[in-house]
Parts: structure tokens; sequence; C-alpha cells
């Protein structure tokens, strides 16, 4: 039979093994998290080229004012499929519980910076185009708010009825990017959900009905199922 | 954040666990189905206490008759608790023929039907068995050899669930076979510290020495072991010697019955016997077990909490859409619901677990020398088993509570031997 006590050098040979099983286990982990947070950091470097892209030929109309105007409006709407699968992916990785917090965080600042700017090519395409047929919300959220979770279902909803002709551009308003402030500044942000629809500044939250008011009364909205 | 690094520490204590008995069970490898073969065979008396158990005292009965042990070395003493159905009359059958002695009392409780018993028993070993459950053949032979031993004073038998008809039963006759890898591990460092009710074999003069069982216990079978080890004598396990027992066979009857076990243990831990936590005289109980107990207790609680807090916010988050939208909750789900990657932080952890759990379980049917064909109950088990488990530890911690203010009286008739 076996010894009943002395066992100590099992205690110690489970502390090894569990710790090694156990650095195996996180590093494994770390690993899935980076090559996720990788990939999206790709996805971003696309999309920002494919904005300049947008970006480049805006400034080329405006010097060769020949009527681009449907052809650029059709670029800048082309990039919601890809904007709706990036916005997706941050989504889920900031759901999820992890540890490397940095490195993803920089990654979102990255991808915020790129929707401002393809906030304001696609605002100056709709400026000077007459007849254009898109509207964009810029919508400022926050950690610290009451109706924000609400108001992100109501604008996916939005989105899914009116598909590409509506840019939502979401802004996390934590985000600690000096550009950020400067258009927290500029519609005079101070409290969330605000909602800027066609620069029109919205300062609390809208329900549904509240905003399928704002929107059918665009033009190109009017005869839309959802406004009659 | 907090709440990641607290997962992370409840998941290394898990490993821990996990590692510690299948190492236990590496080294004792060579022990594990092998019981020392007694010299000459001990004098045994078999007690069997009954309330009102009409239907199942002479199954158990019988099982003791047929026992594979000399005839002469065994009486068998039944304790009728003033039983109030015809539990008399099926005994008498038997005391009749003078084969077993039958002691007919008021009802007291079962600590004090087993007292009696032990009081005009005549064996040098006493065996308990509950009036619902039965020996089978080879039992008491190959526990008896570990007596030899001096230093032991008790001996746990192989405890099976005797149904698993319905879904409770299945569930339950799982968690009995993961029992007996873990409770024959336990006694290999000699921390075994319940000798359940059924099936399981004292030395009458050490039972005498410690004063026989607490009929203010809730637990009397946790109590005497627990008193057993504080005397610093050996209890031991013997994976060739079955006892059945009934199990309760829908949820009503599994709460009660857990609510008593759980209750009691927790009564007994935190009050009488609380002096063997970190207690250097027995090391591996004190500063091991029942530490690393409390902790999958938190813990359970915790990944139980978790668990609930993490489905309530993607219930609610559906509830909130549906109301603010009304029909546009499809569209949320095309945009997050695609995205879900098992490919995260804790996925690592998944397969460890998945791993584990694989080996605990080859582990435990093997033991309990049973074949892997009931694998749907083992991939239910593994779903149910641990927040069933939580909550009825959190039903027992309340009622515990609620016992401590109220002190109410709890006869056995109010609550049925299980």
């Amino acid at each position: 039979m076996g010894k009943t006590e002395g066992n100590l050098s099992v205690y110690v040979v489970t502390l090894v093994l569990s710790t090694i099983i156990f650095v195996a286990g996180l590093l494994l982990g770390v690993y899935f998290s980076n090559v996720r947070v990788d990939e999206v950091e790709i996805k971003n470097m696309n999309l920002e080229r494919h904005i300049n892209d947008i970006g480049v030929e805006t400034l080329l109309y405006n010097e060769n004012p020949t009527d681009l105007c449907e052809f650029l409006q059709d670029r800048v709407l082309s990039l919601t499929g890809e904007l709706f699968v990036l916005e997706g992916k941050i989504i889920s990785i900031e759901s999820e519980r992890n540890l490397n917090s940095e490195n993803f965080l920089n990654v979102k600042k990255d991808y915020t910076l790129s929707l401002i700017k393809y906030y304001v090519f696609s605002q100056n395409v709709k400026q000077q185009c007459n007849n254009a047929n898109f509207s964009i919300i810029v919508y400022f959220y926050s950690k610290d708010c009451d109706k924000c979770e609400e108001q992100g279902y109501i604008l996916s909803y939005l989105k899914s009825v009116l598909k590409n002709r509506l840019l939502i551009i979401p802004i996390d308003a934590d985000l600690d990017l000096s550009s950020i402030n400067l258009l927290k500044n500029i519609y005079g942000v101070k409290k969330y959900p605000t909602i800027v629809i066609d620069s029109e500044v919205h300062n609390e939250f809208k329900n549904k009905s509240e905003m399928l008011s704002i929107l059918c009364e665009k033009v190109y909205f009017r005869n839309d199922i959802i406004c009659s | 954040m907090i709440v990641t690094i607290f997962l992370l520490l409840i998941l290394y204590f898990m490993i821990y666990s996990s590692i510690f008995w299948l190492l236990i069970m590496l080294k004792y490898r060579n022990d594990i189905f092998v019981d020392p073969k007694p010299i000459k065979c001990k004098s045994i008396s078999i007690v069997i206490p009954a309330y009102n158990e009409e239907n199942n005292i002479k199954n158990s009965i019988d099982s003791c008759l047929k026992l594979d042990y000399p005839n002469d070395k065994i009486e068998i003493i039944v304790v009728n608790d003033g039983s109030t159905d015809n539990t008399r009359s099926v005994c008498e059958k038997y005391s009749k023929k003078g084969k077993i002695k039958l002691i007919n009392k008021k009802n007291g409780g079962k600590a004090l039907a087993l007292n009696d018993a032990i009081e005009i028993s005549k064996g040098e070993l006493i065996a308990c068995l509950d009036a619902d459950s039965f020996f089978e053949r080879n039992s008491i032979k190959n526990m008896v050899g570990y007596f030899e031993d001096n230093a032991t004073a008790a001996v746990t038998s192989t405890m099976k669930a005797a149904e698993d008809s319905t879904f409770i039963q299945k569930i339950q006759y799982i968690e009995y076979l993961f029992s007996i890898y873990l409770r024959k591990m336990m006694s290999f460092i000699n921390v075994l510290y319940v000798t359940p009710g059924p099936g399981s074999i004292y030395r009458k003069s050490v039972l005498e020495e410690i004063g026989g069982f607490d009929p203010n216990n809730l637990v009397e079978d946790t109590d005497i072991a627990l008193k057993i080890q504080k005397k610093g004598y050996k209890i031991r396990n013997s994976v060739n010697s079955c006892v059945y027992t009934k199990t309760p066979e829908h949820i009503s009857g599994l709460v009660k019955q857990r609510i008593r076990w759980y209750g009691g243990y927790l009564e007994n831990i935190l009050g009488k016997h609380r002096n063997i936590i970190f207690n250097r005289k027995s090391p591996n109980l004190g500063f091991f077990l029942f530490p690393t107990n409390f902790i999958w207790l938190v813990s359970m609680f915790f990944l139980t909490l978790l668990f609930i807090y993490d489905i309530s916010n993607v219930v609610l988050g559906a509830i909130t859409n549906f109301i603010e939208v009304q029909f546009g909750v499809i569209a949320t789900y095309n945009q997050y619901g695609f995205n879900f990657n098992p490919l995260n932080f804790f996925f690592g952890f998944l397969i460890i677990f998945y791993v584990i759990s694989i080996l605990i379980i080859y582990v435990s049917f093997s033991i309990s020398r049973e074949r892997i064909n009931k694998k749907f109950h083992v991939l239910i088990y593994l779903f149910i088993y641990f927040p069933l488990i939580t909550t009825l530890w959190i039903l027992s911690v309340f009622v515990s509570i609620k016992r401590y203010f109220i002190k109410s009286d709890s006869g056995w008739e109010k609550q049925k031997a299980t």
C-alpha cells in the first residue's frame, strides 16, 4: 500500500505542471486575441486606402468642375459594405473580456480617424452635388450615457432599411483624439447621445418615430416604405 | 479587468486541483484495484436502520444474506425506528427464522438507531447499510482486509446509483461515478471526510471510543468521519466493493437531499469541527482539502453569477432592441451575430478544460468499471451539473443561515433518510 502522508512532492509537481499548462493556455489566448486585432488593423489599412482614393477624387472634382457628381456619390456610398464588416468586428472584440486593451485602443483610434476623414469627403460631395440622395449621421456616444444602447439599435435598424443611402459615422467620444475633441467643439457636444443629421445637431436621444420624422422630410426618402 | 484577473485565478486553481488528483492517481496507480487480503475473517455486525422502508428493506436484508463471507462471522441487526408502515412485519419474517436480530423502538432518528444496534452488536467490525441500499456479493470481504492495519478505523465502499431512469437520476449516476474516482484518490492521502451511510465499515472499538453517532447532527456520517480523522486514524476505500443506493427521482427530492447534505457539511465545518481547518495534525485535510473545497465553492458561485450576468445582458439587449425598433431585431443580429468568434482570449483554456474533462471522465469510468456507452448522459451532465449543484449549494447556504438563527428541530421523520 502507498504511504498516506509525505506527499509534498505531488503538491510541488502539480504546482509546476499546472503553471506550465496555465501559461500555455494564456499564451494561446493572447495569440488568438492578437490575431483578431491584427486582422482588424489590416482591414483598417485597406479602408484607409480606399478613403484616400475617394479623397483624391473629390479634390480632383474641385479642380475640374465637370459633372462627376453621380460618380463621386457612388464612390462614397461604395464603402458602406466594408464599413459594416469592420464595425461589426470591432464591436465583437470590444464586447469580449481580454487583457490587451492598449493595442486594440490604438486600432480603434485609427479606425475613428479614417471615419472622420470619410465624413469630411462625403460631406464635401453632398454639398457640391445638388441632387445628392443620401444622408450623413454623425453619432456621438460614450460609456457614460443612459440611452446610447437604445440609440445604437435604432440607428442600426435605420441603416438596415435605408441601406447605403444612410451613412452612419459612430464616434466614441471617450477616445483620446484631438480631432474628436475638435468635432465635439464644432457641434457643441456636451452630453450623449448626440446625433448630427446632415449637419443639424440634436442633443438628446431620438426614438424610432422621431428619427423617421426627421429623415422622411428629406426629398430622397419621402417615397420610401417606412416613410409612408 | 478585475473580473478577467479573478477569472484567470479561478481557472488556475481549477487546473491545479484537477492535475493534483490525476497525479495522485499516477503515483498510486498500482494500488487502485488492489485490496489487502485479511489474515483471518473478522466478525462483523451489519446494522440496518429503517424507517418506513417496507418496499426496500427486503432487498437490503437479502443482499446481506447473500454476502460471500463466512456465515458464522456475520450478524445482521435491523433497527425498526418506529415505522408506521409494514416494515416491522417484513423484518419479522426474517427475525422469526433467526436470520436477523430485530430491534423495534420508538422513532428517534437514524443516529440513535445505529447507536442502539452497536450496543447489542457482537462483531469486531460494524458495517452500516441504509435500508434503501444493497451490497454486492463480494463487497464486505474486500473491505475487511484494511483493518489488519490497526491505524485504520473505517473503510468506505464504492457507492453507485441503483437506478438511472429519470433525467435527474441519470445526472446523479454520472456524479456518483466521478465520486468513486475522487474518493479513492482521497483515500490515498487520507483525506476522506465522509463515511457514507450506505456501506461503510467501522472498527467497533473506535466507534465506542468516539461516542457513537451524534443524533443532533444533520449528517451523522460526515460527523463521525471527522471525529475519526481528528483522532488520527485512517479512513480507507475499496473500489472492489460496490454498494447500490437509491437516488431521488425528481428535482424536489434532490433538492431536499442536497440541502441536508450541504447544509450539514457547512454546519460541521463551520461549527463543531471548525478546528480541523489549518490543523497541523492532519495537514492534507486542513491545509489542502477543506480550503480547496471552499475555493471550489466560491469559484462555482462566481462563474455561475458571471454566466447569468452575461446571458442576461444578451437577453436584455435583445428585449431593448425589440422595444425600440419593434421589427428591426434581425438587422442588429446581422451586424453583430455573424461576428462571434470562438478564437478569443479564453480559447486556450477551453481546450485545456476539454482535455482535462475527457481524462477525468475516462478515469472515472475505468475505476468504476463502467462502459462509456452512456456517452449521451455525460455531455448533458457536463453542461447541467455545475449550475445545478451551485444552485443547490446557494439554497443550502440560505437554509443553513435560517437554521442557525431559528434553531428548529429536524427529526428523521421529517426528512426521509437519503
